[in-house]
């Protein structure tokens, strides 16, 4: 599965390597493009993305594992993270947490047979104000309870 | 110059040298595992803290720059302080394995543990678990439980080997080193992270649980591979090679050696192919002989045929005392002027770093220890057509396998009426001799060799043949050789009967002239020195360790 950057994508990959000394720094934001295209990070983005920065793909390799947000197997329509951390744990976030684990029917780094859903359980977000928190791909949801959660996991059904 | 003081000790530095590099260059070992100074900087292990006076915080010597005047301390309490909590730090996730790991005896690891730690660890979860046994290549193992994540290897791989093909992969106590999926740590120089490896965690698969280190004996040598002559250790056990390991010298291989060296240079040492005792063949059958019967023999024989029948050949993997009695013999005793070696270019098999297209030590020292044709000779190639239309009778060849590097020659080998060989191994040329001289290898016996930079190195006998003794030679002793009796299995060790080129050829000259008295590779190399102004100067003294440039290459350049 030869993996290709879209013309599009080519664009922003562009924009974003004039931003750096070097295009081996820009690693990390054309890997969100990637993510973004191709759903998850395989060997073969991970081969286009040293192409394109001109670096080896081990290295590549080693900055994909080591950051969370890079996935490296598909994920759901909604990749659920629900943050565990002190602030969230303290307001309740395991009950969330296994609420979340039970509607779905998936364990921690699991997806749903519809690939609809995947879950993540996650340290912090940076949100713990408004702890307990779960993020939906991209969308902060906070100030949550194990009902306003349900709700939510509705609403995306 | 500048300075600074380390522990009350005043240390001059170059601009730009950091504190660690500063204090080494004095022999100063400042504790580290991460540094190494043909390396990058990583600064990850943080073992080598330091106090710096009017600085607010302990600083890592391996990266912070020495500055003049600057008060450093590596034993100050708060110093060592810092130092344990590291040890205790990096060895939170290391296993316990000491007993059964192979670099015991010469990890850094364990030898700070001792010097520097406090024995305790306060760590009472369950360890991390990692793969134990992970073949990244050909010839290396991974342990990754044993990891310290000092990164030597994987900047070794990018800035030395040129071939970035190890990486960190995951975080905090789950990182390890992988290669990328579908691929393998395989390059002409990867064992060499298994010597910067400062714990067990990559090892040598050739040599994985062969011995204890503390049961092998270390003498210094010089790789036979090619011309290059990179700066090795033998290392022994009841009188085996068991591992060669390279052995730091600037001028030649700085701290490095190729995986084809280290791996395929040794074996034929302990090879169950060994010539042991001189042979004769009578009715088409090699029978054992001793040495005054075979050198009777083949001085004889020699002498049957007149000079021009006959032609000897050297060999560039021989010392040069060796080819100096050679030519020595050829030409006064004998007279003969067809005098030659043979080349061994292996064209294209050549890099930048280390390898060398000369797959012999020594072809630079062959030719000026007098192996060559004289004015009216013939040079090899001429030897062998001359002995393929029979105008060569008789051959005298010196530890090289000349079927093996032409198998034309089988067949011109065979028009011979005398083949006289030296041969540390039975081969196919062997196959055609008439009288085969057990030769010692390069490993049993002192010498020289002349690298292609004109550099002479010297080589030591870390084997012993069956004349030898490892206590009343010098040899470098293990606990078992000082200690192990007859009774031991260790004590009871395989010796060859077999002798150093120079030595059988003055005792074939002495059944005769009686004037080639030489009684140790120093005294021929004495006499080499005084025939052959190339080399004036030296003695073994003087070339020790780690060699000396031959006066006409002193400023040759050379890469």
């Amino acid at each position: 599965m030869e993996f290709k950057f879209t013309e599009e994508n080519l664009q922003k990959i562009e924009t974003v390597l004039k931003k750096y000394p070097e295009k081996k720094a820009a690693v990390m934001p054309v890997l969100y493009i990637a993510q973004e295209q191709n759903g998850y990070i395989s060997g073969e983005v991970m081969k286009e993305v040293a192409r394109v920065c001109e670096m080896p793909e081990e290295e590549v390799l080693g900055v994909v594992t080591f950051y969370t947000m890079y996935h490296q197997k598909p994920i759901g329509k909604y990749h659920i993270q629900v943050c565990t951390n002190v602030s969230c744990m303290l307001r309740g976030a395991y009950e969330i947490y296994d609420k979340v684990k039970d509607q779905l029917r998936i364990n921690n780094g699991e997806v749903t047979a519809d690939r609809q859903f995947s879950l993540e359980e996650v340290e912090c977000m940076g949100s713990c104000g408004t702890a307990p928190m779960i993020a939906v791909n991209e969308d902060y949801y906070e100030n949550l309870d194990v009902s306003s959660t349900i709700k939510i996991l509705e609403s995306l059904k | 110059m500048s300075s600074f003081i380390l522990d009350g000790k005043q240390i001059e530095f170059k601009q730009g040298q950091t504190i660690i590099q500063a204090a080494a260059d004095h022999g100063i070992d400042i504790p580290h595992f991460c540094w190494h100074p043909s390396l990058s900087i990583s600064g990850n292990c943080r073992v080598c803290l330091v106090e710096v006076e009017r600085m607010p915080k302990l600083v890592i010597a391996c990266s912070t720059l020495a500055a003049e005047g600057m008060v450093v301390h590596t034993n100050s309490e708060k110093t060592l302080a810092a130092r344990n909590a590291v040890m205790e730090f990096i060895l939170i996730n290391h296993p316990l394995d000491c007993p059964i790991c192979d670099e015991a005896g010469e990890c850094k690891l364990q030898d700070y543990a001792y010097q520097h730690s406090v024995g305790e660890s306060r760590f009472t979860e369950e360890k991390m678990h990692k793969d134990k046994r992970v073949e990244l290549g050909p010839h290396v193992m991974f342990d990754g439980e044993r990891c310290i994540s000092c990164s030597r290897c994987i900047r070794f791989c990018d800035e030395i080997a040129g071939e970035p093909q190890l990486t960190f992969v995951q975080r905090g106590d789950r990182v390890t080193i992988v290669t990328y999926p579908g691929k393998e740590l395989d390059n002409p120089y990867s064992l060499n992270v298994t010597d910067i490896c400062p714990v067990g965690a990559l090892t040598n698969r050739d040599f994985r649980f062969k011995a204890r280190v503390w049961d092998m004996s270390s003498t210094k040598s010089v790789c036979s591979g090619c011309a290059r002559g990179c700066n090795t250790d033998i290392w022994v056990r009841s009188n085996e090679i068991l591992r060669l390991t390279p052995r730091h010298n600037e001028e030649v291989n700085s701290y490095w050696m190729c995986d084809e060296g280290r791996l395929n240079t040794f074996k034929h040492v302990n090879s169950e192919s060994r010539v042991s005792g001189p042979q004769i063949k009578r009715d088409g059958k090699l029978n054992k002989s001793n040495w005054d019967e075979a050198y009777a023999a083949a001085f004889g024989e020699l002498k049957s045929y007149t000079k021009d029948e006959i032609a000897f050949i050297g060999s560039a993997a021989s010392t040069c005392e060796d080819n100096y009695i050679l030519a020595k013999f050829a030409k006064t005793v004998i007279g003969a002027k067809h005098i030659d070696f043979p080349r061994h270019i292996k064209a294209g098999d050549q890099d930048n770093i280390l390898i060398r297209e000369d797959k012999t030590p020594n072809a630079l020292g062959a030719e000026l220890a007098g192996i060559r044709p004289a004015a009216d000779g013939l040079t090899f190639h001429a030897i062998m057509k001359a002995v393929d239309e029979g105008r060569i009778k008789a051959l005298y060849v010196v530890e090289e396998d000349l079927v093996g590097l032409n198998p034309a020659y089988k067949e011109t080998l065979r028009k011979l009426e005398l083949l006289i060989v030296h041969a540390s191994n039975y081969n196919e040329t062997t196959e055609l001799a008439n009288i085969i001289f057990p030769a010692a290898t390069y490993a049993e016996k002192n010498g020289t060799w002349v690298n292609f930079q004109g550099r002479i190195q010297r080589i030591r006998p870390a084997v012993t043949t069956i004349e030898g003794d490892r206590s009343l030679d010098n040899l470098a002793m293990s606990r078992l050789d000082k200690f192990g009796t007859e009774f031991d299995r260790w004590g009871n060790v395989k010796k060859m009967d077999a002798r150093p080129v120079w030595k059988i050829i003055s005792g074939l000259a002495n059944t005769q002239s009686g004037k080639f008295r030489y009684s140790t590779s120093e005294d021929v190399f004495n006499e080499l020195v005084k025939s052959v102004p190339d080399f004036s100067g030296l003695d073994y003294d003087v070339i020790g360790e780690k060699g000396a440039a031959l006066k006409k290459f002193v400023n040759t350049k050379t890469v």
